[in-house]
């Protein structure tokens, strides 16, 4: 059997508040997302979209410790929610730029301990100024209960949308 | 089809300037994986990524790192190309001490996007030791076609050295 086996593709032909994907099979060892987003709305921080599991949507059941840099000094720290894993450029940065996000899920399968995901994302812009353009690496745990991960989805937020050409990968990997 | 390919490696067996990547197939992302290090007189060494042949000033680039028990974080723009890599070894450094990176590039082909990157790589180097995570950004919609790696300072990639880089297939 393959090692990486590619679940799902969504690119957007029109704008969109949420990709999600369902029924996730529980064959696999671990689940990858790759995400190139772009924000429909304004924000010079950059935007953060939700990652949701399973539907729950109540932040405090998800705990992020994060590392992250868009000035001169980067921060660490840690906080409640499930929209602190990933960051991707506004309409404020320059245009048809899209942001990269990569989360990893390890043994999301699993029923008897919480899950923990581990993302890298960036925002870049053509400016080197202060918070107008964003690193983060986040690790995200969620546990609200040890539920296998059967859905996730990734909402833009705000009540905006993930702009056309959007384009978002599942991948599910496995072991020997 | 397999959902992860390797397209290509390169491994010196001799310094080399550059290594150029000219065949990148139609996937739906690019991977570069780095085991490299370079000629350099002195400390520390990047490792630039050009597109398309493009050695213009249309790149930016954003990093954030640690050394020891110091961070830092910034940004460039109008440079001549975005870091497949930030800090590596060089000759200064141990013979046998090569540092390493993995640089992701999203959705390459789609010619409405600027072509951005996502990195990250460290060097355990005794004296200057450092991990860092950047991004890069070429602003140009035009489909990837073909990546040049460099150092960045004008030295050589020294032998030994070794460039992988995947396919990521969407379907």
């Amino acid at each position: 059997m393959a090692a990486w086996t590619h679940i799902a593709h969504d690119s957007l032909s029109l704008p969109a508040t949420t990709v999600t994907w369902s029924s996730i099979s529980g064959s696999y060892d671990h689940l990858c997302i790759k995400a190139s987003m772009r924000y429909s709305a304004a924000g010079s921080a950059g935007q953060k979209p939700d990652v949701v599991y399973n539907g729950h949507t109540t932040d405090a059941d998800y705990s992020n410790t994060y590392l992250i840099a868009s000035t001169t000094t980067p921060t660490s720290g840690r906080v409640g929610g499930r929209d602190q894993a990933a960051i991707m450029p506004t309409s404020d940065y320059l245009a048809d730029t899209f942001g990269s996000t990569v989360i990893w899920i390890p043994h999301y399968s699993n029923s008897a301990n919480f899950k923990q995901a581990l993302s890298q994302s960036v925002a870049p812009n053509n400016s080197s100024t202060n918070g107008e353009w964003a690193l983060r690496v986040c690790a995200t745990l969620f546990h609200e209960n040890t539920d296998a991960i059967t859905e996730i989805s990734m909402v833009a937020g705000g009540g905006q949308n993930f702009v056309a050409h959007s384009t978002f990968d599942l991948y599910g990997i496995t072991g020997a | 089809m397999a959902a992860i390919e390797a397209i290509a490696t390169t491994y010196l067996e001799a310094d080399a300037a550059s290594v150029t990547f000219s065949s990148l197939g139609s996937y739906e992302h690019l991977q570069i994986r780095l085991s490299w290090r370079t000629t350099r007189a002195s400390a520390l060494e990047r490792c630039l990524m050009q597109f398309n042949g493009d050695t213009g000033t249309n790149y930016s680039q954003h990093r954030m790192h640690g050394s020891g028990t110091t961070e830092g974080s910034s940004g460039n723009i109008s440079q001549t190309g975005v870091f497949a890599a930030y800090w590596g070894p060089t000759s200064v450094d141990d013979a046998t001490m090569y540092g390493s990176a993995v640089c992701d590039i999203l959705d390459y082909r789609n010619g409405s996007k600027n072509t951005t990157t996502m990195a990250s790589g460290g060097t355990a180097g005794m004296g200057t030791p450092y991990v860092t995570f950047q991004s890069g950004l070429w602003d140009n919609v035009a489909a990837v076609t073909s990546i040049v790696l460099l150092p960045g300072s004008g030295s050589d990639f020294t032998r030994g050295s070794e460039f992988t880089l995947y396919g990521l297939n969407s379907s």
